[in-house]
């Protein structure tokens, strides 16, 4: 097992059909590269926050709800994001044992069927957690914790927000291996014809 | 057989083939949950889905993973890994096969910080393989040494695989912590042994450094180098390990304390630079995300394969061994070890180990014991040829003089130590649990 390539890569030479297309993926691309080095700076507030509450609860006895409760509040976007930003990485693991001897086809065929796999996974969770979310806006759901935060709707919403970035990488990445696998197969019928 | 049940079978089968065929781990449990549960009971269980989803994300006890990915993700970065093999190095270069010693000692040590096993495995193949060669070793035993070796941090603690184990076994991370202790250095040492028995055996294999070179560098400075790079990262580890095991901290606070730490010692190291803390932080952002996404789609595939019963298959199956819960546990152990030629870590603990645990449990064996027992066994599966990832993972940095081949024959003899490995943590069980036990957790 391994992470794959970058799954996006230089896209073949398009013609002016598929311009727009890998406009658009480009597009995708970028904006999901920056909304994960943004999200990566949480990781940084987590050792922050967590290392500073530790050492005041542990030498000054000051120890708060609300800090805690932050503290894994903000583990919930890191990978809620941060899992869109692994994807356009292509580190999500997978076995290679097959992958890596597929022809550039075979793997641009798996690529797709995987991101569709992903678009109809993301939207399923979208679909159930909705409702989760209503609920928890509805009642103005806040910590059971005395002193513990409030709106706690919002953090559950960063589960359909999560996975809608995500549904779009993949997209991206569908319409990417779309175009590889019918880039590689008019290079094989030409071949062919030759 | 109820249709149930074959659909339970057939979310096994489709699981396997999606991943074989190299779909991502995670999809391919989404995936295969969400097809043969709606064909098994629909919509119903998928209502629990984003309240699961929520318990994954929104959880005090999986800060551990970003805390301690950070920590070991800064400190291989800032390259004082380096650094410490080179000391090593000389320190070990008396003793013929004292280089290959030394890559033990360091692989526990890599373990102890990073617990990423791809990290320690190419880091140690990078910077160790061509001085091995350098100086005469034979690269079938450079290469076992630098796999087997690069394998100890997923037993040693801090681990992700003992921290995701500790959520499936519902144990808690600090006794885990503790019972991996013993069983990691009892590895350590076998490998050490099998290393000095084989530059007995083949003294031609693994030269000593020359004496001309050693005394080229005065004890005084080896010494002082010793402590200027040995010395912050090893007292980092021991405090963290030791705040969590003397039940000080718990793991969670001692993954922030360790992380902090880390950003000293390299800010100490004059290393610190605003590229390296970026780049630290992206990599931890995407290995957490990765490894926390798995877990989210390993929810799905749970609720579908429990709306299945895929539960009572399971036990259906063990009341065919005979033999009583002694030869369940070997079953286990056989099952584990092949699938550890196929798959890694991460769906072995996920898959199989969740599927049997409820026969164990209700059988009364000793949760801590098995989780150890599962552990080393699973380290076998990062080193069986022809798929393991930390085979993989040093092929991508070998010299070309390297083959395969190589490579395979190395680790051989290594794997043979580590089922000797499962067998002896199986006879003593007090290797497991004795310092758990002692601690009081």
């Amino acid at each position: 097992m391994s992470s794959q390539a970058p799954a996006g890569g230089p896209l073949p030479e398009s013609p002016p059909a598929r311009a727009s297309l890998t406009a658009i993926v480009a597009a995708i691309e970028r904006a999901v590269d920056v909304i994960g080095r943004a999200a990566s700076w949480i990781s940084l507030a987590i050792v922050v926050l967590m290392a500073v509450d530790v050492l005041l609860r542990y030498t000054a006895s000051i120890g708060s709800v609300w800090a805690q409760e932050l503290e894994w509040h903000l583990l919930a976007p890191l990978v809620l994001f941060g899992m869109t930003y692994a994807l356009l990485k292509g580190e999500h693991v997978r076995v290679d044992v097959f992958y890596a001897r597929y022809s550039p086809r075979g793997k641009a065929a798996v690529d797709l069927l995987a991101s569709l796999l992903a678009i109809v996974i993301a939207a399923l969770v979208i679909r159930y957690s909705i409702a989760y979310v209503n609920q928890a806006y509805s009642i103005d759901e806040i910590s059971s914790d005395p002193g513990g935060l409030t709106h706690r709707w919002m953090l559950k919403a960063l589960i359909p927000i999560g996975f809608a970035v995500f549904a779009l990488q993949a997209a991206a990445q569908a319409v990417s291996a779309a175009i590889r696998l019918s880039h590689s197969s008019t290079d094989a019928a030409g071949d062919r014809a030759r | 057989m109820s249709l149930q049940e074959w659909l339970a079978i057939g979310l096994l089968i489709g699981f396997f083939m999606m991943l074989i065929a190299g779909v991502p781990v995670g999809i391919t449990l989404a995936a295969s949950g969400f097809i043969f549960g709606f064909m098994g009971f629909g919509e119903s269980l998928f209502n629990l889905l984003p309240a699961r989803i929520y318990g994954v994300v929104a959880n005090y006890q999986w800060l551990a993973i970003p805390l301690f990915v950070f920590m070991g993700v800064m400190l291989e970065k800032s390259r004082l890994a380096e650094d410490l093999l080179d000391v090593i190095g000389h320190l070990a270069g008396g003793v013929r096969g004292g280089m290959a010693l030394g890559i033990i000692g360091v692989g526990v040590l890599m373990g102890a910080t990073t617990g990423i096993v791809g990290a320690t495995v190419i880091t140690l193949g990078l910077l160790t393989l061509p001085t091995l060669l350098r100086r005469g070793y034979a690269p079938e035993i450079s290469c076992g040494a630098i796999c087997a070796s690069g394998t100890l941090g997923q037993i040693i603690p801090p681990s992700l695989v003992l921290i995701l184990l500790s959520d499936i076994m519902q144990l808690s991370v600090g006794t885990l912590f503790a019972a991996a202790v013993m069983p990691g250095l009892m590895l350590a040492a076998l490998y050490c042994a099998w290393i000095v028995v084989y530059g007995l055996l083949r003294p031609n294999s693994m030269p000593p450094v020359p004496r001309a070179e050693r005394d080229a560098l005065p004890r005084r400075e080896l010494w002082t180098r010793v402590v200027k790079v040995a010395l912050p990262p090893l007292a980092l580890v021991l405090s963290v390990l030791g705040s969590i095991i003397a039940g000080v901290a718990a793991p969670t606070e001692a993954a922030s304390m360790g992380a902090l730490g880390s950003i000293l010692v390299v800010a100490l190291a004059r290393r610190l630079s605003f590229k390296v803390l970026r780049a630290v932080m992206q990599t931890t952002t995407r290995i957490s995300a990765m490894v926390l996404f798995i877990l989210i789609c390993a929810q799905v595939f749970s609720l579908a394969f429990r709306g299945l019963h895929g539960e009572r298959l399971i036990e259906n199956l063990f009341e065919l061994l005979p033999g009583g819960i002694n030869a369940d546990i070997w079953f286990l152990m056989a099952l584990i070890f092949v699938l550890g030629f196929f798959l890694e870590w991460i769906e072995i603990s996920y898959i199989a180990v969740p599927l049997f645990l409820p026969i164990f449990a209700a059988a009364g064996v000793d949760p801590v014991w098995l989780a150890m027992l599962i552990t080393v066994n699973l380290q076998c599966s990062f080193l069986t040829p022809p798929f393991g990832w930390a085979l993989f993972f040093l092929r991508g940095v070998t010299p070309p003089e390297i083959t395969t081949r190589h490579i395979y024959v190395g680790v051989i003899p290594f794997v043979g130590l580590q089922i000797l490995g499962v067998v002896l943590v199986f006879t003593f069980p007090a290797l497991a649990t004795w310092l758990p036990k002692a601690i009081g957790w």
